[in-house]
This record gives structure tokens, C-alpha cells and sequence, in this order.
């Protein structure tokens, strides 16, 4: 325990002591000013919003795209990975998109969607998809053989296979891809919204905030940002332990 | 406890089963006879047991006989219909040799699933599988998960499973050969057991001698390359049978000789 607290502690230390000398706000704020914006989450800061209302901004911004990302990229991983025919048609497009970061679309999306909440959106799908779908064709691939012969002998038809085999059966595999894909999707709002155009959520404060040279509140959005991608990949990992810690068991 | 239901005698009889794969061989592709015209009839309440060399292709006919493989030549019939036919599965049950549970189900789940396909009520399905389990000695494990029941223990849940469908066959496919000789010695009495209690006719492929003569009406042993009959042996001893009696070990003297010369 102590060990783990070593780090944490030093940089504090570190950082007041670095401030105090360096004794310039626009470089290095002190503790106690990032602190203070981060103990009054609901406080309006620099007339854009508070911490709390911006990061329920761009958690809305992140559950959207993430949603559409998951309801397209599941299907399509289902059929990808059940029938070959599939995975062939659309192997070469996936290969050729994925490689792309999902901010390099940014003048694609503006282009086509035009500056606004549609493009934001689009971005965070791009990058929810990819990492949602490899995950469900491998997941999709590796339910046992026998399971589904199994189940087939009981009568089952397609649909039945599907529903009651395959989809449990490669769900934990799924529910990691959503797991990364959800981190993507967050670095992506975050990202988007410092570029011009956006005028809420996390992403735009920090950037707004050091136009006007408020490093603290900069620094305090940072922390925010991680806490929440925090949160949100330990929820991620709760669920994991309660219902598919059989996946574990079954290696 | 009822389980012999008045049901209709059905037979299960294969005709002229082939099967052949292409092979590479060098440049060219070469068709690798595994069966060859392979005909057997099995009646209601026998227990038929397929005994081979390796390679002599007995899992191959038991997933053809299931519907799960294709023969390239001749059929199998389920009371005069092809078992390729949908409504042919449920009337049998199989049995792997890894369990396929499947493990995100608790054994009560596992064993209901077939009876859930078919639509049946929860409350009911659950009262028969129940019942099942029951049968094979799990009742105190119906709400546990696979993964915390032992080897034998599963395959039990696995033949509790295949008897919810109430099938009339039950197809095992080398059931008993990953447990350890006690726990594959307790299955194999509970099998003759459950067998007599539900009257269903078992094909149960096995690479154990003893064991095939221990629960088999009768024997079919099968040559390998290609796969053929050898010959179809009666095997009369008296139940219950005595795996150190005389007749028993005379008979597998027998039966290693026919397989020896395969």
C-alpha cells in the first residue's frame, strides 16, 4: 500500500514545491488553485459552463456515438465472423479504414456533416467501431464447436444458435471491445471538441481556458477527464466480474 | 417416477453409409475412402456399441448417424425418415466427450435449453429437467455453473441433458474416456442403470473393450482403411454383468482379436 502511495506523494510535493519557485500561474498553477476549481464542480468557469455541466456534455457526446458505434459494429461482427462470405465482402474496406485515427476525419466529418453535435458524434462512432468489431468477429469465432453442435442437436435453427450460443458465448470478448472502444471514443470527444467549433464539454474548457491563460482550470479539467475514463473502464470491469468471469474458468 | 412412457418403437437404420474425403496427395487430390458401405439396423431399447482401431472412422459414423456430418453415399433413417430431416435431431440425444455445457448456464439451465427451444413453459421445463437430474444424481447441483463440477459430474449433467428431449437414441460419442477409471467405473453401472429405467436405445462409440462389453446388446467392430464392418458380435452375458467373470473375459479375449487383426 505504502508503495503505491510513494509516486502520488512525491509529485505533489514536487509540483507545490516547483510552483512556489517558479511562482507563475500561467505555467504551473499550484495545487491549491486546481484544487479549488475542482472542489466547486458546479462553479461557472470563465462564463463557459461548470465542470459538471461540461462533463455531462461530453459524456453525452461519448454515450451517443458510442451507441451507434456498438449497434452497427455488433451485427456486422456477428455475420463477419459466422459467415465467411461476409468477412470477405468486407474485409478489405475495414482493413483499409482502421488504420486511419479517427481525427484525421475531422475535415471529412465538418465537410459533410458541417460544424456541430452530427460531426462530434461521427467522430466518436469512427472510433468506437473498430476495436467493437475485431473483438465481436473474434469472439464471434471462438465459440466452441461442440457447444453449438450441442445445442443444434436439441433442435435449435439459426436464429436459435444465435441467440442462445453464439452471442452469449463470445459476449465477454464483445464486452472488451466495447471496454477499448469506450476509451477510444472518450480520447476522440475530448479531442474533438478542442477544435474550432465546439463551444461546450471537457475538451473545449481546457482549451478555452488556456486562451485566457486559467492553467489551473486546465489542469482541473485534465484531472476530470481522467477520473471519469477512470469510472467508466472500472464499470466496464465490474460487469466483466460479474458476468463473464466464466471465460476465465473456461481456459 | 414414470419415464417409460407407452412410446412407439422406432428403428434406426443406416444404409450403405460412405464417406470419403479428397485428400492432397502430391500434386493431385486423392479421394480417402474413411467409411465403407456400412449398413446396420438398431432397434428400440438396444444398446449397440461401435468398437474400432483409431482411425477406423466410429466417430465419423456416430456424427453421421446424428446428422451432424454428411455421408458422400447412402442414408441414415429415423423410422423410415432421413435424419437430415429437422425434426429428426430432437428424437436423439448426444453426448460428446468434452461435456459442451455451456458454461454461462448454472447445470439446471444446461439441462433445460432443449426443452427452452422447444418453447416449453419455465415452470415445466425446469420440473422436468429437474426430474433428469434427479435420474443422474445432480439435484444438489442444479443452480451451480459447469466449471465447478467435476469431470464426471458433467458428463453426468451432459447425459441428464440429452434425456430432457426425451429422445429415443442416444448417441455417446467416446463419453467415459477422459474420466479417471473409478469415476468411469460409478458412470458406466449409473448408464446401465438410467438405461433400463428409460428404455432408450444407446450407440455408443468406445475404444474400451470392457466398457463395450460391459453395456452393449451388441457389438459392431469396425476395420479401419477403409472403415468396414468387421463383424456384428451378439454379446449375451447375463446382466449384471462381471467384468473379472469368465464369460466376460471370454468374450474379450474374442473381441481383441478381431479388433488385433484389423
Amino acid at each position: 500500500m505504502i508503495r503505491k502511495l510513494i509516486l502520488p506523494i512525491a509529485i505533489i510535493i514536487i509540483w507545490e514545491a516547483v510552483a512556489l519557485y517558479v511562482h507563475n500561474p500561467f505555467v504551473l498553477p499550484t495545487l491549491e488553485s486546481i484544487l479549488s476549481v475542482l472542489l466547486m464542480p458546479t462553479a461557472d468557469l470563465l462564463g463557459s459552463g461548470s465542470l459538471l455541466e461540461n462533463a455531462r456534455v461530453s459524456l453525452f457526446r461519448v454515450a451517443l456515438g458510442f451507441v451507434i458505434a456498438a449497434l452497427l459494429a455488433v451485427p456486422l461482427g456477428v455475420a463477419m465472423g459466422r459467415w465467411e462470405g461476409f468477412k470477405e465482402i468486407f474485409e478489405g474496406l475495414i482493413s483499409a479504414l482502421r488504420p486511419v485515427p479517427p481525427l484525421a476525419w475531422v475535415p471529412l466529418a465538418m465537410a459533410w456533416l458541417k460544424i456541430g453535435l452530427a460531426s462530434v458524434v461521427f467522430i466518436i462512432a469512427l472510433g468506437a467501431f473498430f476495436p467493437i468489431l475485431l473483438s465481436t468477429m473474434q469472439g464471434v469465432r471462438g465459440v466452441k464447436r461442440s457447444w453449438q453442435e450441442a445445442v443444434w442437436m436439441m433442435g435449435a435453427n439459426d436464429a436459435d444458435l444465435i441467440a442462445k450460443v453464439i452471442l452469449p458465448g463470445s459476449a465477454p470478448e464483445i464486452w472488451t471491445g466495447m471496454r477499448v472502444g469506450f476509451g477510444i471514443a472518450w480520447m476522440c470527444v475530448v479531442a474533438a471538441e478542442m477544435l474550432p467549433g465546439t463551444s461546450s464539454g471537457l475538451g473545449y474548457l481546457i482549451m478555452y481556458a488556456y486562451g485566457w491563460g486559467q492553467i489551473q482550470v486546465v489542469v482541473a479539467g485534465m484531472v476530470a477527464i481522467g477520473l471519469l475514463g477512470i469510472l467508466i473502464d472500472r464499470f466496464f470491469m465490474g460487469v466483466e466480474r460479474r458476468w463473464f468471469s466464466w471465460r476465465a474458468r473456461e481456459r | 417416477m414414470v419415464f417409460l412412457e407407452g412410446k412407439r418403437e422406432m428403428t434406426l437404420q443406416l444404409v450403405g453409409i460412405t464417406k470419403s474425403f479428397e485428400q492432397a496427395d502430391g500434386k493431385s487430390l486423392v479421394a480417402k475412402v474413411v467409411l465403407q458401405d456400412i449398413s446396420l439396423t438398431i432397434d428400440d431399447r438396444e444398446v449397440v456399441g461401435i468398437l474400432g482401431p483409431s482411425g477406423c472412422g466410429k466417430t465419423t459414423l456416430l456424427r453421421i448417424i446424428a446428422g451432424l456430418d454428411q455421408p458422400t453415399e447412402g442414408e441414415v433413417l429415423l423410422d423410415g425418415e432421413a435424419v437430415s430431416k429437422p425434426g429428426a435431431r430432437t428424437k436423439m440425444g448426444m453426448i460428446f466427450q468434452e461435456h459442451a455445457l455451456l458454461p454461462w448456464r448454472s447445470v439446471l439451465e444446461n439441462v433445460s435449453l432443449g426443452l427452452e427451444i422447444q418453447d416449453v413453459s419455465r415452470s415445466k421445463r425446469e420440473e422436468k429437467a429437474m426430474r433428469y437430474l434427479e435420474l443422474v444424481g445432480l439435484v444438489s447441483s442444479a443452480h451451480s455453473r459447469p466449471y465447478e463440477l467435476s469431470g464426471g459430474m458433467r458428463q453426468r449433467a451432459a447425459v441428464a441433458r440429452a434425456l430432457a428431449l426425451e429422445p429415443s437414441f442416444l448417441l455417446m460419442d467416446e463419453p467415459f474416456s477422459a474420466l479417471d477409471p473409478q469415476t468411469r467405473k460409478q458412470i458406466q453401472t449409473d448408464i446401465i442403470r438410467i438405461q433400463e429405467k428409460t428404455a432408450k436405445a444407446i450407440v455408443l462409440v468406445t475404444h474400451s473393450v470392457e466398457e463395450a462389453i460391459l453395456l452393449a446388446d451388441r457389438l459392431v467392430i469396425l476395420s479401419a482403411n477403409p472403415g468396414k464392418v468387421r463383424r456384428i458380435l451378439e454379446i449375451d452375458l447375463e446382466r449384471p454383468r462381471d467384468s473379472m467373470s469368465r464369460p466376460f473375459l471370454e468374450m474379450r479375449k474374442e473381441v481383441l482379436g478381431l479388433l488385433g487383426g484389423g
